[in-house]
């Protein structure tokens, strides 16, 4: 493989890793437990920032960049650094916008809160040096490991890798078992689950905290890698695309995640780039965004539990009875059943 | 015998009062949906609470077990102050509301839905959850035993895996109740537990309260099928128009010329 190739799938496989954790935090917010999150970027946004700031060192008046908090923290540091500042953003807002049980309401105002955040950053140019954003961010152990760049590029395929397998394996362990059982529970009917002694602000903050930590960390995976950050990488309407993966992937379901984060982004975002470059200037985003629209459109409408369903969790243990042994035998069972991958 | 207006220290009370109802009011804009509603609960007893449709049944049940709060007056259950407690709290300490409509968990499977009534299982935590099958499976046969002996109770094992949106009305009503039995309850609001379960089933549902009565439970049923009232109940409240109109055992309310009046005008 020629080196333009070798970096072009290095860019994938990070980029796919990352839309990976993304989109199992997200899907465990809203798959799992049902809190609409429009608001999702600025929590992987928010994990970028700080990744940058913590690594780029003080910011000096009068340098090409300013920004705040700049520190040198070495490189396990500025990961542990964003998800902390990832759950500590989801605190501050989850304490008002989760507070009315109402989904819609949840998701109207987190989109409120993601297009004010935009905003804000965008126009301090003392936080985040504003719409110009940050670069030159070190890559973590470059220097220590003293790997070509093709080689780095390869350790840090490898590097995403480990934090998805750590991703999932947390929320695998939440999404599975009685905690899981309560969580789908409070998607299904919350007033029942609080009927039921479930407290459902503190286990949606809980959710929204664990979903808005992984969010940063693949942020801070992110931009450690593409060395930049700004306002147009984490517009509101990219917290879409991640649930355009997960309605066309399938909604609580890992394994339907990583096929929508598959199709979405390495297939149509990616595919997309190959048209030729006629008619008007933006045609490639503009096709991206139909692509996809038309896509969860079609999803929802003939295919609305997407690729691979929900599980359903089998916990029975004792012997059917005729009705229920001849359907296992005869094999008639939902369709949905057959597609289980997890 | 005319009891309009009963005070808690005035009902025929052989035990102490388990719930104690004094002078409840809550109204919704213009409408005064509860407007000095009292009444005590003796433990081990099933009360009826009747009255036609619109008397506040509904928001009685809700004002207690802490889905609403009232304008005024006060709920004690098992000597503690749960006037103005969050659902879930009034949940953990032993009293369960049921739902009029139903209020099963559709995408979770019949067995599911009664797992997740059980209080305290340690896998149910996000760090219980964290620390893995091992830490939670024993905990989790024991309650999956219990669920699927009171799924054979109520004839539902063959559907324990099947998701409970694709149960019929009534079993919904049925998976309802059971799944407020594996909260463990020490008393049970159910509204309207016997709307849309038939015949056969019926007594059965209906054999099985009165068991869990004997057993311990203590019960309060807003019920439509006064025939249902007649028989499970120790005595009845009954409701019209937000008010309190009558209360004592269900030969002598059906005497108490209010008590017709309100039902023949509603």
């Amino acid at each position: 493989m020629s080196v333009a190739w070798q970096f072009y799938a290095i860019t994938l496989l990070v980029y796919f890793g990352v839309n990976l954790m993304a989109g199992w935090a997200i899907n465990f917010q809203y798959g799992v437990a049902g809190i609409l999150n429009f608001g999702f970027i600025i929590f992987q946004s928010i994990g970028a920032y700080v990744a940058s700031v913590t690594t780029l060192g003080a910011s000096q008046p009068g340098g090409y960049q300013q920004y705040i908090l700049g520190a040198t923290l070495p490189w396990p540091l500025s990961i542990v650094a964003a998800g902390i500042a990832g759950g500590l953003l989801a605190i501050v807002v989850g304490s008002f916008a989760l507070r009315p049980i109402g989904r819609a309401f949840q998701g109207i105002v987190l989109l409120i809160v993601a297009v004010i955040a935009s905003d804000l950053v965008s126009t301090e140019f003392g936080w985040f040096d504003g719409t110009n954003g940050l670069a030159a961010i070190p890559k973590p152990l470059q220097g220590a490991l003293g790997l070509g760049l093709v080689s780095y590029g390869w350790f840090y395929v490898g590097l995403t890798a480990v934090f998805c397998v750590v991703t999932y394996f947390v929320i695998r362990r939440c999404s599975t078992g009685p905690y899981g059982r309560k969580l789908r529970a409070l998607r299904e009917n919350a007033r029942s689950a609080s009927a039921l002694g479930v407290n459902v602000r503190k286990e949606t903050m809980v959710v929204f905290v664990v979903g808005g930590v992984i969010a940063a960390i693949s942020g801070a995976v992110l931009v450690q890698f593409l060395g930049a950050w700004a306002p147009s990488t984490w517009m509101p309407s990219e917290t879409f695309l991640y649930i355009a993966a997960i309605v066309v992937g399938g909604v609580d379901n890992m394994a339907g995640v990583a096929l929508g984060v598959a199709i979405l982004y390495t297939g149509i975002l990616e595919g997309v780039q190959y048209f030729p470059s006629i008619g008007v200037g933006n045609l490639v985003g503009a096709v991206q965004w139909m692509a996809i629209g038309i896509l969860v459109a079609l999803f929802l409408w003939f295919r609305p539990q997407g690729m691979v369903p929900q599980r359903r969790r089998r916990l029975s243990t004792r012997v059917r009875t005729v009705r229920g042994s001849r359907a296992n035998v005869v094999g008639v069972r939902e369709r949905d059943d057959k597609n289980v991958l997890t | 015998m005319h009891m309009s207006m009963v005070n808690a220290d005035q009902l025929p009370a052989a035990e102490p009062a388990f719930l104690t109802v004094t002078d409840l009011w809550r109204s919704f804009g213009g409408v005064q949906a509860v407007a000095g509603v009292s009444f005590a609960v003796p433990q081990h007893q099933i009360i009826g609470l009747i009255g036609p449709n619109g008397a506040g049944k509904s928001t009685v049940m809700n004002l207690i077990a802490g889905i609403e709060h009232p304008d005024r007056g006060s709920v004690f259950f098992d000597g503690a102050d749960i006037s103005h407690a969050p659902p879930h709290q009034v949940a953990k300490r032993g009293l369960i509301r049921t739902f009029q409509i139903s209020s099963e968990f559709a995408r979770l499977t019949v067995l599911e839905n009664l797992m997740m009534a059980v209080p305290h299982q340690r896998g149910a935590t996000f760090w219980g959850a964290m620390r893995g099958r091992r830490f939670w499976s024993e905990d989790e046969k024991v309650n999956l035993e219990r669920a699927q002996d009171l799924l054979e109770r109520f004839h539902l094992s063959d559907l324990a895996d099947d998701y409970a949106s694709d149960l019929s009305g009534g079993q919904k009503r049925i998976l309802e109740i059971a799944r407020s039995m594996m909260a463990e309850p020490k008393m049970l609001l159910l509204d309207e537990p016997f709307a849309g379960i038939a015949g056969p089933l019926a007594r059965t549902v209906e054999e099985y309260l009165m068991a869990l009565r004997d057993e311990g439970v203590t019960m309060i049923m807003a019920e439509h099928e006064l025939s249902v009232i007649d028989r499970c109940s120790d005595s009845v409240v009954v409701m019209a128009l937000g008010k309190v109109i009558a209360t004592g055992r269900m030969e002598d309310v059906r005497q108490n010329q209010e008590v017709i009046d309100a039902y023949l005008t509603a």
